[in-house]
């Protein structure tokens, strides 16, 4: 570990480097953009509280070694299926909101369960797998959604259902329960408003991590992550450990996606869910995390840049080529940009470190023959 | 023994959840309340709407409503207070308050005022489901 | 003693061809066999089922030389994609006209894939033992960086750009009066009323078949196929490695370029911004439905696979509309395709690396 000190600062750097490349395209895209600086301080702190809670639904199975989980797609489906109920049954307010949690949540388990069994048969290509797990229970979502509900289990109110008589509509008004969390407590100030209660709520999750990774589980999850063989070893569960570590990612991805979408209004039944593990993860990575390391700041720094990007580019884009469209594509690519840039650097990283480790090792056992 | 209390630990915290998330649809539920104010025939009686009346469910803007009108209400939960105030034929302002426990399962319910008045007691003959029958199909 | 040599061997054959491929088999069986009682017409579908096969086996085929060099199933797919894109605007644009376009578009092409190829080999090169994941991301940045330079490049001909601006390519543009259908007609076998055979499209994927079968018997070829499968033999064999990976990546990103001219040729439309995107995922999980596995690949593969996956997409929308009178047929391509690399993922065997 010592001989990582040096090497540290440079990974530091170049861990940073996304982070650095973000400032500079915000702080050319901002001035371009013409956007008032209020303006874009609302719509920062609309954000954070929207998508603060789906992304740090990231950190445990970073934690775990088990680098960024795509899966948690099917976390934000359980969520997506708990508001379909709670539409259907007419219950709004705080209230529909803690029951469509309790209602994702067995349903986030069970998922949680299945993608954890499954990367652990996939060790080592853990986010490949999870990725194409979100295309395939994508497929089961449907399946369920599209044709399940209205004939199988039932649906009764019928402006949810589509004119053929099953299956739900592409989209749902969740009039219900919109904004019932953000509105509980609202906070003024120079008239930016401040969803205070979202913000307690997101506070609490991460008391929760920080707490969890002081845990003996937790302990456990960082040893696993450090490296299976030692950890197992030790007498470490290692696939028990990383499936807990999947479940409970699934599940706060599936209340993630709740209050993702009592702020938007609206879900968007076969899409709102698609879009959501890359946009994470790519604000995630923007906040300078890296595939095998991520912290609670790394969230909220990622959250504000990458959706400052967001904001900013399709009116630069307008302002600078006369075509909104070209912002439009130019934040998509830099989405896709920079998760695969922080994949490419992460990767380089490691072969380098297993390179200095080898040679370490060869080091050692030269002195070992010489004695 | 161990894997026992543990068991009956998780047994009784799913229980508490279940039964936590049953007082969750109870407290949430939405209901529509259409307030009508129009003539309506109870047991035999042929009830006369008011020509003026004004209502108020819960804490929510009082609701004026001429005859022949229906005006329609959201409320939350299973137990709402209706107020209605009126004048009677002595031009005499009246004012009738009850509380009403709204069977949980209808969305949508119709409230007659004029039976509301002619027997607050009777809650079967004031509040009763509304089904949309002829604008859905 | 024979019947249980026929159970050893039944045995061996289901391990050897997997349950996952006999149940997608047996089902597509059931399909063609139930399509005549539904009232769908068995040459239509047939054809249907063929045609669609031409167009996709050059794609799938695209997926061999990256897993036989090691490189993992090719979702950077789009990548080729991209330069068979360009090559065919660009053919499209200097105004080739009938066959000749679909040469020139072939040709131009050419650069383009393989300074793309060289480029995402190379960075592929850089991350050995996390290649899929970065060649979806490649793919997926690359599409979307082209969606803003198919916006701004400056091509002119009228029948690319969109009419009101001027500029700017459309989202579709035909190929119509270019390369449409310049192979499938090109010898084209009609028997009867409804049923096609697209000759030319077969002729060029056996063609290109036939290179990349001989070219992986010879001496450059094993060397690729000693990479993917022993790393350090192959070292040892004075092999350099990265070079070979980088020819592989090449390779695919070529045939990518190839295989999209070709799906354009007869589905009559160029798709430009979005439209490669998720082009990658039918033509991997075809070609793992075919037996391949994450490093293991078969001309054969390809074969079985396109037909066995294109196959289950034509037949499930017309078959199960006549049954149960609804169109599953897009959950069910999804949860099949990508069920199949799941499958091939997570099977233990092949966690070697």
């Amino acid at each position: 570990m010592k001989k990582i000190t040096s090497k540290g600062i440079k990974s530091l750097i170049r861990n940073n480097l996304v982070t650095v490349l973000f400032l500079v395209i915000c702080s050319i895209g901002i001035p371009l953009s013409g956007y008032s600086p209020s303006y874009l301080i609302s719509e920062i702190i609309v954000r954070l509280s929207r998508n603060s809670f789906l992304i740090l639904s990231l950190l445990i199975p970073i934690m775990a070694g088990m680098g960024l989980n795509f899966g948690m797609t099917l976390g934000a489906m359980a969520g997506q299926i708990g508001l379909i109920f709670v539409t259907d049954w007419n219950v709004v307010g705080i209230p529909a909101m803690v029951l469509a949690i309790i209602i994702s949540i067995p349903i986030s388990i069970l998922l949680g369960q299945l993608c954890g069994r499954i990367l652990n048969k996939a060790k080592g290509r853990e986010m490949v797998t999870s990725y194409i797990l979100g295309f395939f229970m994508n497929g089961v979502y449907q399946l369920i959604v599209l044709y399940g509900m209205g004939s199988i289990i039932p649906i009764k109110n019928t402006s949810l259902v589509l004119p053929r008589g099953y299956g739900i509509r592409n989209t749902v008004n969740l009039i219900g329960i919109r904004r019932s969390l953000d509105s509980l407590f609202n906070l003024s100030i120079f008239g930016i408003k401040i969803p205070l209660m979202t913000f307690i709520v997101i506070a609490l999750v991460c008391v929760f991590i920080v707490w969890f990774r002081k845990t003996k589980l937790g302990q456990d999850m960082r040893a696993v992550g450090q490296d299976m063989e030692v950890a197992a070893s030790a007498g470490i569960q290692v696939e028990h450990t990383r499936i807990v570590s999947i479940v409970i990612s699934t599940v706060v991805a599936g209340i993630g996606m709740i209050i993702y979408l009592q702020n938007i209004g609206t879900l968007n039944t076969y899409n709102s869910h698609t879009q959501i593990g890359m946009f994470s993860v790519a604000a995630l990575l923007v906040g300078g995390a890296s595939v095998s390391k991520a912290n609670i700041g790394n969230v909220f720094l990622g959250v504000i840049l990458f959706h400052l990007m967001f904001i900013v580019s399709p009116m630069a884009g307008k302002n600078l080529i006369g075509q909104a469209q070209l912002g439009e594509y130019f934040r998509v690519f830099v989405s896709y940009g920079v998760i695969t840039m922080s994949l490419v650097l992460y990767e380089m990283r490691k072969k380098r470190e297993n390179l200095a480790n080898a040679e370490k090792l060869q080091e050692n056992q030269g002195a070992l023959n010489e004695d | 023994m161990r894997i026992n209390k543990r068991f009956y630990i998780r047994a009784v915290a799913i229980i508490v959840v279940i039964l936590f998330a049953i007082l969750m649809a109870f407290v949430g539920k939405q209901h529509t309340i259409l307030l009508d104010n129009k003539n309506i025939e109870v047991n035999g009686a042929e009830l006369k709407a008011l020509s003026i009346v004004e209502i108020q469910v819960d804490k929510q803007p009082s609701l004026e409503l001429a005859k022949r009108d229906r005006d329609q209400a959201l409320v939350q939960g299973q137990t709402h207070t209706f107020l209605v105030t009126y004048n009677d034929e002595n031009w005499e302002e009246i004012v009738l308050e009850k509380k009403v426990k709204v069977p949980f399962s209808e969305d949508m319910l119709i409230f007659s005022i004029p039976a509301f008045i002619n027997d607050i007691d009777d809650v079967d003959s004031y509040l009763q489901p509304f089904e949309i029958e002829n604008v859905s199909e | 003693m024979e019947n249980i040599t026929i159970i050893d061997r039944i045995r061996d054959f289901i391990k050897h061809f997997g349950w996952p491929r006999i149940i997608i088999g047996l089902f597509l069986l059931t399909l063609f066999v139930m399509a005549p009682f539904v009232g769908v017409n068995i040459n239509t579908s047939l054809s249907d089922t063929l045609n669609r096969f031409g167009m996709n086996c050059v794609m799938v085929l695209a997926m061999v030389p990256m897993i036989h060099s090691g490189c993992g199933l090719n979702f950077g797919l789009p990548l080729g994609i991209i330069a068979g894109l360009l090559g065919g605007t660009l053919a499209i644009e200097f105004n080739f006209i009938g066959p000749t376009s679909f040469l020139m578009a072939m040709i131009f092409a050419t650069p383009f894939a393989v300074i793309f190829g060289w480029g995402y080999g190379k960075l592929l090169n850089k991350v050995k033992g996390g290649e899929m994941m970065i060649a979806t991301y490649v793919g997926f940045s690359s599409v979307a960086f082209m969606c803003m330079m198919w916006l701004l490049l400056p091509y002119s001909n009228p029948t690319m750009v969109w009419g009101y601006t001027g500029r700017g390519l459309r989202t579709t543009i035909s190929t119509e009066g270019y390369y449409l259908h310049v192979l499938n007609d090109f010898l084209a076998i009609r028997i009867g009323e409804h049923f096609v055979f697209p000759t030319g499209m077969f002729l060029l994927f056996a063609l290109l078949a036939f290179v990349i079968w001989a070219f992986l018997h010879s001496k450059k070829g094993t060397a690729m196929t000693a990479v993917g499968s022993n790393p350090v033999f192959a070292r040892a064999c004075g092999i350099d490695i990265d070079k070979t990976r980088i020819l592989s990546v090449i390779l695919s990103t070529w045939l990518g370029a190839i295989g999209i001219l070709v799906y354009q040729q007869s589905f009559g439309f160029i798709q430009l911004y979005m439209g490669p995107f998720f082009m990658a995922l039918p033509a991997v999980s075809a070609i793992l439905i075919g037996g391949a596995s994450v490093n293991k690949a078969s001309i054969t593969n390809v074969i079985v696979g396109t037909f066995l996956f294109q196959g289950i997409l034509t037949m499930t929308p017309s078959v199960m509309n006549s049954v149960i009178q609804t169109d599953m047929s897009e959950v069910i391509r999804i949860v099949v395709s990508n069920g199949m690399i799941l499958y091939a993922l997570t099977r233990k065997t092949e966690a070697t690396r």
